[in-house]
Parts: structure tokens; sequence; C-alpha cells
């Protein structure tokens, strides 16, 4: 008998098992179909203008605008009518209202009423983002450029960055009028697309904001432009008045004036757009104002003009007559009013970005002979992943996913006046009459407060008859004659804005008629001892 | 070089044509799916006018309202004429204030023809408001006239000039009382117009929120309330109802206004007077019983404030507290106002809302007394507060001034003959009114 004593192990390291092959991920066919592929640079897009969306939709909500549309917004859906006449402010009573933003003002509410805040802070976001968007596209488009693209998005947004804080139905205005820019500043202006798409727009957005009248002045200055290039180049009026694009720019923007025209006002918004923006009341809103370098808004305007200037003198690229037009045109209407400064940031931004890269090219090497990116499936894969991580980073995402609403006082500026309609709503009963409220919070306290308080005024000025808005600007001032106004209005409660309005504030404290009811760090509550 | 692409097909005829009458076709169809009052306001707007008045004055009749009772213990009949003789208007003629002959016309009316050539008749005194000329021979060619042509009718000139009417309207709501018709002329420096326009021009110049709205207010109510129209819009396109109009008469502290605050209490008197006068669709029930809230609580504040020679303080909004609250220094002839103002609403108002009928007589004979023993000058500088309390004594016997002077100069044919003459300037009252 033998033993056989088994061979040990071998202790010797093993040798590596060949590995089966990987295919060559090169030689596979990306399936994902053509217009589906994203660029390489589409993915520092989305990443960059992803960032800035996270940073908006986290932004608590601008106390001023935001709520009174809301109100306009829950008036239209609780009645089913967009009212002809001021529906909500006793004083405004019987004034006539073209409501051009009922649509965006139902959306608003309605969003509130089914999610909350969070959605409106992300569509706040969802604005912003589809406007840089539009204008780094186009840059890039016109450039060739990655990097003019990011330039373009970045003068726009930061020039116009004060008009972008507060959510108000101008956000979809801007969004519309980028895409117009985008259109005006394209080669192919009249493709199929355009011919449906514009005059669909159109009558969408004569529903959601005024400003289409700018979407159709600069289609106007398109077909100008167009007519003033061909004129310089043919030296022919007849070859100028027979241009085939000039005719079907002039087409195209009366489809798209027809189009305004399905609005429930229907003819009567187009003077109202005027009678906005000429109302006296609106002279004493700051925005209005005209832009002044003392402001940062104002600061940036001036150096983005400036570097515009200095774009357009480097760059071998020739302006064309429309693009002309309307960057010096929309640059006046801003010099007017700070509040045009939304008309003229996409301009600026998509000019100078493609100007700029255009003079920069001629004397950076690795700016020459830019090679368009391929699209690929893998690229498309990695956008969709970062849109969705964007989304479930904002307030609302969590809110969807994880069924977490942030607390009130996170989702609203600190500006509004929470725990003053706290105390309100606590209050057993609301003097009769009129309440002064500071403009900026009527519309906090008419959707959050009780309903039996009627403010004086709201921020719809341009609703607001002249007299009761004059008067209104002479209280919060507090004049000598503050009591007599208030008797004038039979007022018998005043929410006073201890910040802004420490000379009434005074007035009120010294009075014996009145009594402070409330008062915390941001507002004081007066009650008259003896109703009117 | 800049490289302008041309499009490689024209476009058609057919298409231009095409497009030209969509474009068109929808702007039409726009137009005619407004209402007609929007498409008024489209065309103001575009065209920077007023919007055109959406109110037919064409067959508008005067509304009046008849006083209730004829009380001989409130006043006599000597009493009311001693003291309508001392309100007879006896202006120079020189530098006439339009202010006086407004309040001596709503007295006296449109028609009475005194017999003593100082006294301004009524056809005189509508001439004088309504004629440019005359305001001219008056007030010489180098003023500004006091009825002012606009581009869609006529305004009156009205503010703190003493060439010009004193209150927003006061000079159409003199007119109306007086009983001028709406056909009646109105001469301004370049074309005759007539009343109906100065009406429609108030009308479209309303503004719900400017201080004073009594007068708008009982002259739009007694022209508009015959024809049972109680809407309209202004020339700003705001639509106004007598419902807003009365919410805005209300509205302030009872003590606010002309007159102190009486005027606006006749003003919504006459209201719900003419509202039931006219089959009650001029204002809607809830207004009413606000107004009806709103009078009671004035009566329980005259109830309580009542002084104890009968007059009415000038703080009559204090009630009971009046006489503590009262001003020191409180000018004499602010009683006169107050107290004769408040006759004047009282003769038109139904029994609830009266003070006991010892407080009305008390107030008229403390009104007589004080007519009696006030030197005629000092009531001829207070003409337009006195000239209230010849209209209220009067109402409260059932009858208007004129009627009644008309009638008791039948009798007393003495009655024009005045110790003094007519006074020869027109120095404005302590207080305008």
């Amino acid at each position: 008998m033998s033993v056989v004593a088994e061979k040990p192990e071998m202790t010797e390291s093993p040798q590596p098992l060949p590995s089966p092959e990987l295919p060559d991920a090169r030689v596979l066919e990306d399936k994902t179909p053509e217009w589906m592929r994203c660029t390489p640079a589409s993915v520092i897009f989305t990443t960059l203008i992803g960032l800035v969306f996270i940073v908006m939709a986290s932004r608590p909500l601008w106390h001023t605008d935001l709520w009174d549309h809301l109100n306009y917004g829950d008036q239209i859906l609780k009645t089913g009518v967009v009212s002809s006449t001021e529906p909500l402010m006793r004083l405004c009573r019987g004034v006539s209202m073209v409501n051009i933003p009922w649509l965006a003002q139902v959306g608003l509410a309605a969003l509130n009423a089914r999610f909350g805040l969070t959605s409106l802070q992300f569509v706040y976001a969802l604005m912003i983002a589809l406007s840089l968007a539009l204008v780094s596209w186009r840059t890039v488009k016109m450039s060739k450029s990655t990097l003019g693209g990011i330039l373009a998005a970045g003068i726009f947004f930061k020039v116009n960055l004060d008009q972008l804080l507060v959510i108000r139905p101008q956000l979809a205005g801007v969004v519309f009028y980028c895409v117009i820019v985008a259109w005006m500043l394209g080669r192919n202006k009249h493709t199929r697309a355009s011919w449906i798409g514009l005059p669909i727009l159109f009558a969408l957005w004569a529903n959601i904001h005024g400003s289409f009248s700018m979407g159709l002045l600069l289609m106007g200055f398109a077909g100008i432009g167009r007519f003033g290039d061909v004129l310089a180049i043919s030296k022919s009026l007849r070859v100028a008045l027979l241009d085939r694009e000039f005719h079907r720019t002039i087409l195209l923007t009366q489809l798209c004036a027809a189009a305004v025209l399905l609005n429930p006002a229907g003819i009567g918004v187009y003077p109202e757009v005027m009678n906005v923006a000429g109302n006296p009341n609106i002279e004493s809103m700051f925005e209005w104002d005209a832009l002044t370098l003392r402001t940062a808004q104002g600061q940036s305007a001036a150096a983005a003009a400036l570097l515009a200037c200095f774009a357009i003198k480097l760059s071998p690229r020739r302006m064309h007559g429309g693009e002309m037009l309307a960057f010096v045109a929309t640059g006046l209407l801003a010099a007017w009013s700070a509040r045009m400064l939304n008309w003229w940031a996409p301009l600026a931004g998509i000019i100078t970005g493609t100007h700029l890269i255009a003079g920069m090219r001629q004397t950076t090497k690795w700016l020459q002979n830019p090679q368009p990116g391929k699209g690929t499936g893998l690229m498309t894969l990695v956008n969709g992943g970062v849109l969705w991580i964007l989304f479930a980073l904002t307030p609302f995402g969590i809110q969807l996913v994880h069924g977490r609403v942030p607390e009130a006082n996170r989702l609203v500026s600190v500006e509004t006046p929470l725990a003053t309609v706290a105390f309100l709503d606590s209050m057993e009963t609301i003097p009769r009459g009129i309440s002064f409220v500071p403009a900026e919070w009527a519309g906090y306290v008419m959707n959050r407060g009780p309903k039996s308080l009627e403010p004086m005024v709201n921020l719809h000025v341009h609703m607001t008859p002249e007299q009761v808005w004059n008067d209104y600007i002479r209280i919060i001032n507090g004049p000598s004659d503050w009591d007599g106004l208030m008797n004038e209005y039979g007022i018998n409660l005043a929410i006073i804005d201890k910040n802004r309005q420490p000379a009434l504030l005074k007035k009120f404290k010294e009075s014996t008629d009145w009594k402070a009811n409330y008062e915390d760090r941001q507002a004081a509550v007066f009650v008259r001892n003896n109703p009117i | 070089m800049i490289i302008v692409r041309n499009s490689r097909r024209k476009v058609s005829l057919r298409t231009w044509l095409t497009v030209q009458l969509a474009f068109g076709g929808a702007f039409a169809a726009s137009w005619f799916c407004v209402p007609g009052f929007r498409q008024q306001e489209v065309i103001a707007k575009v065209t920077h006018r007023a919007v055109a008045l959406d109110v037919n004055l064409r067959d508008s009749k005067l509304a009046t309202v008849a006083p209730f009772y004829d009380d001989a213990e409130v006043v006599s009949d000597d009493e009311l004429a001693g003291v309508l003789k001392k309100i007879v208007p006896r202006f120079s003629r020189s530098h006439l204030r339009p202010n006086l002959v407004e309040h001596a016309l709503r007295t006296w009316g449109s028609s009475i023809v005194f017999r003593n050539p100082d006294a301004i008749s009524g056809p005189q005194m509508s001439d004088f408001l309504t004629d440019t000329a005359k305001y001219m021979d008056s007030w010489g060619k180098n003023n500004s006239p006091l009825m002012e042509l606009t581009p869609d009718g006529v305004h009156v000139r009205w503010g703190e000039d003493s060439s010009s009417s004193v209150h927003h309207d006061h000079t159409l709501a003199a007119l109306t009382e007086s009983g001028l018709p709406l056909d009646a002329p109105v001469f301004t420096t370049a074309r005759a117009l007539q009343v109906r326009d100065v009406l429609a021009e108030a009308l479209r110049d309303f503004h719900l929120d400017e201080r004073e709205t009594e007068w708008s207010a009982m002259a739009f109510t007694l022209w508009l309330a015959p024809q049972k129209s109680n809407v309209w819009h202004n020339g700003e396109g705001r639509k106004i109802t007598f419902d807003m109009v009365a919410e805005r008469l209300m509205r302030n502290h009872k003590r606010d206004g002309v007159c102190l605050g009486t005027h606006r209490v006749y003003s919504l008197m006459l209201l719900l007077r003419l509202n039931e006068q006219y089959g009650g669709d001029l204002i809607t029930a809830e207004t009413k019983t606000q107004i009806m809230d709103y009078l009671k609580t004035s009566r329980d504040m005259i109830v309580a404030s009542q002084s104890p020679d009968g007059s009415w303080p000038a703080n009559w909004t204090d009630g009971a507290e009046a006489e503590a609250k009262a001003d020191p220094i409180e000018k004499g002839y602010k009683r006169v106002i107050a107290t004769g103002h408040h006759l004047e609403w009282l003769s038109i108002a139904p029994q609830e809302l009266h003070p006991p009928r010892e407080q009305i007589q008390k107030a008229a004979n403390w009104l007589i007394n004080n007519v009696n023993e006030t030197p005629q000058s000092v009531i001829d500088q207070n003409y337009t507060f006195y000239s209230h309390v010849g209209k209220a004594l009067a109402m409260w016997r059932k009858t208007s001034p004129a009627e009644f002077w008309t009638n008791w100069r039948e009798t007393h044919p003495e009655c024009e003959t005045f110790e003094a003459s007519a006074p020869t300037a027109n120095q404005p009252g302590p207080e305008t009114h």
C-alpha cells in the first residue's frame, strides 16, 4: 500500500485568466436618433446653466409682484372670467382692465394651488435657464464657439440680473423675446417651423405679457434691416423693394401681429401696451426710472455697451441692418427706462459674444478653424443625467421625490411680512373700510391674510386711479396732513413698514387717535381708536 | 462685405393677398367682437382723447325732489319772508363772483324776476353763468372765461380764484337745481353750446376719488334718475355707478367735506329719494341700507350735539361730546352753516331720519333769530351760507323761495324795498363754500 501524499497546492501566484476582449466602443454604431444627439459642448452649457438654475430655483420668492398676480389668477380660477374691470381693489372698482398676463396668472395660481410655492420657484428658475440657453445657443451657432456662448449668456445674465430677480409674467416674455432674437439673428428665418411656430408663439405671448410688442418691434427691425442691407448693396430701391426675404419678413410679422388678437381683450391689447408704459403712476416706480450709472445695473449695462462696441470694432464680421437697429433702439429704450434692459440684454450678450470671438479668432490660434462638435448619444445620456440631478436638487424636486416641503420662511423673501399677517389672522375682527398697507405687501396680505382686509393699493399701479396713487405716495412719506388723508379714505387699520416709512411710523406713534396693536422688527399695525 | 442671401422662391401675389386678407380680416373681426364701449376706449387711447360718453342725454328730463313738510311751527310766513328778504341777491355787477351767483341761483331759481332793479333776477343770473359775454362784462376781457371750450365740449373753470367757480361741478349743480333745461344755451368765446354739453363734460371728467364729489353726485342724480341710467363711463373709461358714488360720499370721516360735511348728507338723501321716485334701480338694496345707516348715524349725531340755543355746532359729528370738544374760538358763521344745511336735508328726509320735531323747531328759531339780528352787511359777506338758510326754511313750508316770494310780494308790494343800497363790492366771506 502506498501512501500517496496529495500534491500540495501550488503556492506560486496564479496566472491571470485571459479576460474576454471588450469590443472597441469606437466601432459601435450610435443608435440614438440624429436629432437627439448632443455635443460635448452642450454638456458644458447644461452644467453651467444648470448651476444658475439650481441657485435660482432655491432662491426665496421675491415678495412684490408675485402675490398680486397670484391674487388675480385665483380670482380668474374662481370666477372663470377674465374681468374687464379691476376685480380686487375697492378703490379701483370700475377701472377698465385689459389683463394681458391673465394666462400667466392662472398658470401661477394653478401651480401654487396644486404644488405650492416650490413649483413657482421651479418655474421661475426654468424661465431664466431657458433664456440663458437660447442666448447661448444662438451665439454658439453664430460664433461656432462654446466660449462665445458662455460669454453671451454671462453678459445677458449680469446685465439683466436686477430684472431677473423678481418672479413675474415678464420672465416668460423674456423667454419668448429670446426666441425672437434667436430667430432674427439666424439665417433661415422663413422655415415652415417659423411660419407655424411664430404666430402660435405670439398668440400665447399676448396672453402672458405685454412684451409681445417688443417681439413685433424686433421683427419689424428684421424687415427694415433686410431692406436696408439690400438697398446698401444693390444701390437700387427697386431691388430692395422686390427682395423676397423682405417680403416674407413683412408677411410673417403681419401674421404674428394678427395672432396677437387671440386674447380676451382682442384689439384692445395694442393700445393697452402703450397705456401701461405711459401711465403717470408708473413714474413713481423706481424700476421704470431712466438707467443711471449710479446703480449696479447701470454700471453693468455701461460696461456691456463698451465691451460690445469694442467687440464690434475688433470683429471682421459685419452687422446686419436689423441687428444694428435692434441693438441701438433697445439700448436707447433701456437708457430711457431701466426695465427695458430686458430687451437689450439678450442682444448685447449675443452680439458681444459673437463679435468678440470673431475678433479674437484673428489673433488667437486655438480659436481658429473651429470644428463643429459631433453629437453623440452618450452626451445625450450625460445631459439627461445632469438634468435629473439638477431637478432632484431643487426644492420642488425634493418635494416631489421625497415629499419634503421647506418651511414658509425659506420659500419667501425676508421682506415678506409673515409675522404681521399671522397677527392679522389672529385678530377677531378687522376694522371696516379701506386699510393702509404698503403696496409691496398688499398682494401677500390679500393672499394670506384675512379676506375682509382691503388694502388701499397694490402694485398694479397702472390700474390705480391717479388721485389714489398720489395720495398713497404722499402718505408713505408721513406728510403733515397724513391724518387728513387717512380720514379721506376712511382708513381704520394701517400697517407700516418700519424700515421704509419711518416718518409715517413716527406720526402714528405720536397720534392719540391710533393705537399700535402689533409691532415687530419689520412692521407695526395701528388701529384707529374710534373707527370711522 | 455683407452677404445677402436671397431666397429662391419669390412670394406669389396670391400669398400676398391671402396674408393681407387674413391680417385685415383678423383686425376687423377683432374690432367687431369687442363691445361698443371697448371700441370707444380703444379709439380714445389711440387718439389720446377722452372716452366718448355712453349716456344718452338727448331726451333727459330734470328730476325734482319735493320737500315733505309744510310746518308753520318751524317757520311762519312772516319769518320766512323776513329771512328771504335778507338774501335777495343784490350784488355789485362788477367782478361778480360766480360762487355768489350760483348760490343765489340755486336758491331763487332761474325764473324769478325781482321788481327791484338792484336785485339780480333768475334769468340774469343764469345768463351770467352761461353766457361768456355777460361774464366778461363783469370781469373784463382779459379774464379767462368761466365756460372754457374743450375739444369735447365745455368745461367750467373752477378753483380758488374768485373769478371762477369754487367747487367742481358746483356751477352745473346750481344750474340744475335752478331748473334750467339741458337745451339752454351756453355761449363760449368760440361757439354756442348747451347745458347738455356742460353735463356731458362733467360726466366725462368726473373722478370718483376727487376731494369734492357732492355737487357732481347731486347733478348727475337729478339728470340721470328720470331716464333710469345708473351707470356710465367717465373719460378715462372707468365705469361709474351710483352705488360707487354713494360709497364715495360715505367713505370719509363724517366731519370731512364741504360745509362741515353736510353737503354729502344732502346728496345722499337726494339719491335715496330719487331712487324711490324712479323705481328703485338707481342703487342696490345693499347701498340703500348703507345710506340709511349713514343718515341714521348723522341724525343721532345731530340729536346729541344740538346746543341749548337750538343751533348745531361745527363739530356736530362729535355727537354728545360736541360741547366738550368744541373749538373755543369757533366762528359764529359755522353754526349758520351747520344748522342751515342740516335743516335743508331734513326737509326732504322721511320722519324716521328726523330728530324730534322740537329740535327742528329750535334749530329753525335759532336761524331766524340769527338772520334777524345779523346786519345785512354781514349777511352779504356770508351770502353763500345764508342762502342755504333761506332755502331750507322755504322747504320746510313745502315751497321754494321763488314761489313763496312771488306770492308774498302780491300782498306785500313793499317787500323789495331795501334800506341800504346794493353792495358795491363782492368781498369774499370768511370761508368759501
